[in-house]
Order: C-alpha cells, then sequence, then structure tokens
C-alpha cells in the first residue's frame, strides 16, 4: 500500500532533489505510521497524494518566483551600475582595436559585457527556478543561452562609429527603457500572484 | 489555519529537535486528540517554515532508518514568542466576546 501511494505521490511533486527529499520524508513517515496501525490506515491519514502534492508544488512555486524576484534585483542593480557608468566621459580602452582601426570605445564595451552578464544571470535563474520545479525555468534558460551566444555576434556586425548604435543612442535609450518597464511588469506580476494565492489560503 | 498550524509546529519543536512523524505525534498527545491533523499537510509546512529560516534541519540515522529532524532556528525562536504573544492577546479577545454573557 505504501509503495502503491509513492508511486502515485512521485510525478506529481516538484521535479529534482527536492522531489526525492520529499518522497524519504514521506516514506520514512508512513513506515512509522505503518508500525503502529498498520499500512491502510497510515496511508489514509497521510491524505490524498494529490492534496499533498499540490501544497509542495505551491512552495516549490513561491520558491520559483523568489529566484525570479532576486534575480531581477540583481538584473535591475547591474543596469543601474552601468548606466551610472556609461554616463561617465567617453573614454577608450586602451589596448584593443577596434573594426575601424581605432580603439574601442569602454562605453561598447562595457555595454556588450554587460548584456552578455544578464542573459548569462538568465540562463542561472532559469536553472534555479526549473530546479525548484517550474517548468518555464528551462525556457528562460534556452532563451539565455540564445541570447549570450547571440550578441557577440549581434556585436561585431553592428558595431561602428554611428551615434544610433551607441549605448548611449536613442534606441539604446528606449531599449533600456522597455527592459526596466518589463522587469517591474515582471516583479508587481509575481507579487500580486503571491498575494493572490496567499490570500485564496 | 497554516498560521495557527505552524504556531502549533514551533511550538511542538520548542521543546526539542523532531522529525515530522514526531511533530504530530506530540501535537496528538498534547492536545490530547484535539489536533488530529491530516499528516501529510504538515511536511510542505515544515518545509516552508525551513524556508523561511525558522527551521533547520538535517539527515539523523536512528536504527538504519533516515529521517529528516527539524530544529528550531534562533530566528525561529523568535517568530514563536512572537506568534504566542499575537495568540494569547487574539484568544483573549475571543474569551471576551465569545464568553460574555448577558
Amino acid at each position: 500500500v505504501i509503495d502503491r501511494y509513492l508511486q502515485e505521490l512521485a510525478p506529481l511533486l516538484p521535479r529534482g532533489r527536492r522531489r526525492r527529499r520529499i518522497l524519504e520524508e514521506v516514506e520514512a513517515h508512513l513506515r512509522d505510521a505503518a508500525a503502529v496501525v498498520g499500512e491502510q490506515q497510515a496511508v489514509a491519514r497521510f491524505g490524498p497524494a494529490a492534496e499533498v502534492a499540490a501544497r509542495c508544488r505551491e512552495l516549490a512555486a513561491d520558491r520559483g518566483e523568489s529566484a525570479v524576484l532576486r534575480v531581477l534585483a540583481a538584473l535591475v542593480g547591474t543596469k543601474l551600475a552601468i548606466g551610472v557608468a556609461l554616463l561617465l566621459p567617453h573614454t577608450e580602452q586602451p589596448g584593443t582595436v577596434g573594426p575601424h582601426g581605432k580603439p574601442v570605445p569602454l562605453d561598447a564595451l562595457l555595454a556588450v559585457q554587460s548584456v552578455r552578464w544578464i542573459f548569462a544571470l538568465l540562463v542561472v535563474a532559469g536553472l534555479a527556478v526549473a530546479a525548484a520545479g517550474v517548468g518555464l525555468g528551462a525556457a528562460v534558460s534556452v532563451a539565455g543561452l540564445l541570447g549570450y551566444g547571440a550578441l557577440p555576434v549581434l556585436a561585431i556586425l553592428t558595431r561602428g562609429v554611428n551615434v544610433d548604435t551607441s549605448p548611449l543612442g536613442t534606441a539604446a535609450l528606449c531599449a533600456d527603457l522597455a527592459w526596466f518597464a518589463a522587469a517591474l511588469a515582471a516583479v508587481l506580476l509575481v507579487i500580486r500572484a503571491r498575494r493572490d494565492r496567499r490570500a485564496a489560503a | 489555519m497554516d498560521g495557527t498550524v505552524a504556531l502549533l509546529v514551533l511550538a511542538a519543536l520548542a521543546e526539542k529537535p523532531a522529525h515530522g512523524y514526531a511533530v504530530i505525534e506530540r501535537l496528538r498527545d498534547r492536545s490530547e486528540g484535539a489536533f488530529d491533523l491530516r499528516e501529510g499537510t504538515v511536511y510542505p509546512l515544515l518545509h516552508r517554515l525551513e524556508a523561511d529560516g525558522l527551521l533547520d534541519s538535517r539527515w539523523d540515522t536512528t536504527a538504519g532508518r533516515r529521517r529528516r529532524e527539524y530544529r528550531l532556528t534562533r530566528r525561529g525562536n523568535a517568530a514563536l514568542d512572537e506568534r504566542r504573544e499575537e495568540w494569547r492577546r487574539y484568544a483573549l479577545g475571543v474569551e471576551r466576546v465569545v464568553g460574555a454573557r448577558a
């Protein structure tokens, strides 16, 4: 009876290490209880697998959201730091040579590197969220990886002296604005979803 | 309801560390059967309290059986004191209303 219950519970739980831990705890609990009241009664008192799993998934979702919030906070912090750095007077990176045979401007390097960091953070965050059992995490990771790989190629293709492609150009400023709006919207959505869920509970 | 059960679990663990099954037994015994919780709901709660930093846990092997043992952290102790006080105020208020005779 206990084995059947565990088999029913397992696929309903968040994946990975958390699933293994929950299953091990549940099994130890059921074996202890069965020694006193028998397997049938132990399982009945434990409650339906779907109900137990739903509560575990709820916790996993909360953790996933917390991870998303932390990453977004890190991203916003990074972005702000980059913004401050770009406000400094333009300098050039000594010892580098750009496509036009001139030293590469520091702001261009900073911009390319920082966006790559953001994609890298997305990969890490996506993996963390996926590990917490939220399927969306894997998609975020893949998107981050694609962005991380694609960005240097784009940078090489588009980098030049044209002001529109500069990190201080209008296009870059609009992109930053959109980025901040998206991050803010994501944070607000997560907070609202969490509040709704707590209120429902 | 979850808040009340969390208080009960924290209080049950204040005495000494225990694994999930022992926590439930302790609650049942101390309440003389009044708190006969659906046992499966206690584990997600233990995990949540741990994620909130109120509990700490580690594997404990006794008689060849591995069990996850939970203990209160310093934050957990502080939270328990705070929730106890809240509960006393709440219970007193309820008693004043419900127990009042016309």
